[in-house]
């Protein structure tokens, strides 16, 4: 039997402090309105107050969302990747919001392109991520199908005449026949994960 | 688009995608796919049911799938920036944690190592370890999230002792928003009505909470074992650390799971093999495979820098006249055992003597009734008279009640040949028991005890008889605060469940409690102080008494009265459990153990043959 005392402190307190962050900066409300968007088209609204127009420019500015899921469809990994369009027009010559929707549905491939591009040092490191989580899971999976296929006859003592104890061990055999693949093959699959397409989020239009 | 089953047996929905059900829009979460239906869990995305959850089956509901819709839509700045938080809040690293923003806890590093390890696949075998009242519950709802999250963890069993099933399934709910079924025979005869003929209940629920004594039962045991289960906790795992039929439900389990958690506050009691044990609780060893290494977390309050300030204190009672003569009697009824035993089979009987002695400890009246029902046996002319027939559970289809805190039996080796000698020699131990018993020194200093301190408090002892026999005492004294209430391994959840409330409501000041009915609760919230009536021999029993009220949370300064027999062994075993803390520590530090598995016997060859110990200084390390 080996055993490691762990020490996850660093990652821990990293952790810590990024979940408080998070903690204040979101309010009541806030998660809803991310799960609403999550079933509709990208949300678009226009900087209003003199800061954040000061900010933005003449830009466009988008939120895309880059995401990797596992077999089963869940998203295991994202990341936002915030993405800044110049926009030759400012002042009162700004782009009608119907331009504004074309000219980003006309570049969307483009930024696609680019958002797989920019995110390769996360793509690489999500992968490694989900690689480890996996590895863990498919030698201990491995384990669990080899031990099952090298289950020893034991734990039951057949009576006389009670023929129960037998069945029972009939039944366990055949449980664990079937189970043991079912482990390998759950260890084979447990480690695929695949990038899904970039997706637009929202847009803050000046 | 309607949604069907593919062919591959895979199911055609995924989580992520968006559906109609009931003309309302949901996002699919999660899809567990059964023999002949599916559990989807949708969460709502539109105007009535965005934000909620809800779990349907199908094929008995009917989805529609709809393609996100494309292109972009004008919001107004305060939907806008709302989402905005949200999703920026939600973006992390890969190998980070996706649940903890949202559940409600108090974010402490220390808790989210467990899981952050889980997730680099550091390990798939953990032992918590951290010292009692640290969170480990948290740290595991925890991992339980983060895993379901990753659709790693479909079905989850957690094994835990009866009396902490509700407090498990209200913990996942309340912070993580997890349903998980308590489940017991009551549990289960109301589910087998609702499905089909052959469908083992367990594989129907996604996170079950059952009891170690209710999982291991013959009757039991083949359906759970049948369950593919992901994950397996086992809380308070020090309690099947032992070889037992216990543990061999409890590995057997574990060992097909493909994630295995150990919670214990006291992993070691000073014996290597009994850590040993519990270390390879769950290893799927197997020729030609190589299994992760088990991955142990130690936290103690210091390094964490939490905790209330604990004292301990050692109370060295003066015996009465009847209780010396009843520890004298006692004494020479053991020489008299031994001298015969000696000379029969060449060994002495200390292990079998010191039950007695225990049950002297504990208080005379305990030892009044074992050594009555002795003389009873002796009285009868049939010869099988003092052979207890064991309990069936019957009485007992949901696996609430324990056995730990009855009253032993008498040991098979405690006998003389001379059956006219023995009974002369318990005749007269039952009268002084008796006669101790009318005042005893350990109860009196107990009451002026809470008296003075004129608070709530925890009274813990070793045996359902010593407790019953204290409540009444307490009673006839009118005991400050009301009547005590009682917790023992001999009431039902609902009772136990009935009477943390109560003393939680500050209805009443003072709980009896032996150590198998109050494992793992949380009193800390409502008191601080704990009094030992005696000295358990195992120290990870004495921690697990403390840690009732020193968690965090406590606010106060935690206070831990021993109550010490002056003049007896008890001094001694005092100095023994120092001893053994002493070598558990070492022992985590990978330090040899020096005290070996012996040590029982030593303890018994000290208290029962009565051997002086000059370590018996009465103080125990804080």
């Amino acid at each position: 039997m080996t055993m490691v005392m762990a020490d996850f402190r660093a990652e821990a307190d990293a952790e810590a402090t990024r979940l408080t962050r998070a903690r204040a900066l979101t309010r009541a409300g806030d998660d809803e309105a991310a799960a609403w968007l999550d079933g509709a088209a990208a949300w678009m609204a226009t900087a209003r107050s003199c800061h954040v127009r000061r900010a933005v420019g003449p830009r466009v500015v988008m939120l895309w969302r880059v995401a990797f899921e596992n077999i089963d469809g869940a998203i295991v990994e994202s990341q936002l990747v915030a993405i800044a369009l110049a926009s030759a027009a400012s002042g009162r010559h700004r782009a009608g919001r119907d331009t504004l929707k074309h000219i980003i549905a006309g570049v969307a491939p483009a930024i696609e392109t680019r958002i797989t591009a920019v995110t390769a040092d996360w793509q690489w490191r999500a992968h490694e991520a989900a690689r480890a989580f996996a590895a863990a899971q498919t030698a201990r999976r491995r384990a669990i199908a080899a031990q099952l296929a090298q289950a020893p006859a034991r734990q039951f003592q057949p009576g006389l005449f009670d023929r129960r104890a037998e069945r029972a061990h009939a039944h366990l055999a055949e449980q664990n026949a079937d189970a043991a693949p079912e482990h390998l093959t759950g260890a084979l699959s447990s480690g695929a994960i695949t990038l899904r397409r970039p997706q637009l989020l929202l847009v803050l239009a000046p | 688009m309607q949604i069907s089953q593919r062919s591959d047996g895979r199911s055609a929905i995924r989580a992520g995608d968006l559906v109609v059900v009931r003309r309302s829009r949901w996002r699919v979460v999660d899809v567990r796919a059964y023999d002949a239906c599916q559990v989807v869990t949708l969460s709502g995305i539109s105007a009535p049911v965005a934000g909620l959850r809800r779990r349907l089956l199908t094929p008995f509901d009917t989805l529609h799938r709809v393609d996100r819709p494309r292109g972009i839509r004008l919001v107004s700045r305060t939907r806008w920036r709302r989402a905005f938080r949200s999703l920026v809040a939600a973006d992390r690293g890969p190998a980070t944690l996706c649940t903890a923003r949202t559940a409600a806890i108090e974010l402490m590093a220390y808790q989210l190592e467990p899981a952050l390890a889980v997730l680099a696949g550091a390990g798939v075998r953990l032992l918590l370890a951290d010292d009692v009242g640290l969170g480990k519950t948290i740290q595991a709802g925890l991992v339980v999230a983060e895993l379901r999250a990753r659709a790693a963890a479909d079905r989850v069993l957690i094994i835990t002792p009866a009396g902490l099933r509700d407090q498990w399934a209200r913990e996942l709910s309340e912070r993580f928003a997890m349903h998980a079924a308590a489940v017991d025979g009551r549990a289960l005869r109301r589910r087998l009505p609702m499905l089909p003929v052959g469908v083992n209940p367990w594989t129907t629920l996604a996170i079950a909470i059952a009891s170690v004594d209710y999982v291991k039962r013959a009757e039991v045991f083949p359906s759970v074992a049948a369950c593919a289960w992901d994950l397996v906790i086992v809380d308070e795992a020090h309690a099947v650390a032992a070889d037992s039929d216990r543990r061999d439900a409890v590995h057997a389990l574990a060992a097909r799971a493909s994630y295995v958690l150990l919670l214990t506050a006291t992993p070691h009691n000073g014996d290597r093999r009994a850590f040993e044990s519990l270390c390879s609780l769950g290893t799927a060893e197997a020729a030609g495979t190589n299994e992760p290494p088990l991955v142990v977390f130690r936290r103690t309050r210091a390094d964490v820098g939490s905790g209330a300030a604990r004292r301990i204190h050692a109370v060295l009672v003066t015996l009465t006249a009847a209780e010396r003569r009843m520890h004298l009697l006692l004494q020479r009824y053991g020489d008299a055992i031994r001298a015969e035993r000696r000379a029969v089979t060449g060994h002495d009987s200390f292990l079998a003597l010191s039950v007695l002695h225990k049950r002297a400890f504990s208080s005379a009246w305990s030892l009044a009734r074992s050594v009555g029902r002795r003389l009873a046996a002796l009285d009868s002319s049939d010869p099988a008279a003092d052979a207890e027939q064991l309990a069936l559970p019957l009485g007992d289809l949901d696996g609430d009640l324990t056995t730990a805190d009855a009253a032993p039996l008498w040991p098979a080796e405690l006998r003389l040949s001379d059956a006219r000698r023995e009974h002369h020699l318990l005749s007269a131990l039952a009268s002084s028991a008796a006669a101790a018993a009318r005042r005893e020194s350990k109860i009196a200093a107990l009451q002026r005890l809470l008296r003075r301190a004129g608070e709530s408090a925890v009274v813990f002892t070793e045996y359902r008889d010593t407790l019953l026999h204290i409540r009444d005492c307490l009673a006839i004294g009118a005991s400050p605060g009301g009547p005590p209430l009682m917790l023992h391994g001999g009431m039902a959840r609902d009772e136990r469940a009935s009477v943390v409330d109560e003393f939680s409501r500050h209805a009443r000041r003072i709980l009896l409690a032996t150590d198998a009915a109050a494992e793992g609760l949380n009193l800390h919230r409502r008191c601080r102080l704990v009094v030992n009536l005696e000295l358990p021999w195992n120290p990870m029993r004495l921690e697990q008494r403390i840690g009732r009220v020193d968690r965090i949370g406590q606010q106060r300064t935690v206070h831990a009265f021993h109550l010490i027999a002056r003049g007896t062994g008890e001094p001694g075993i005092l100095a023994r459990l120092r001893a053994r803390v002493a070598a558990a520590q070492a022992d985590l530090g990978a330090a040899p153990d020096p005290i070996g598995s012996g040590l029982e016997r030593s303890l018994a060859r000290l208290i029962a043959g009565g051997e002086h110990d000059d370590d018996g200084d009465g103080r125990f390390p804080g």
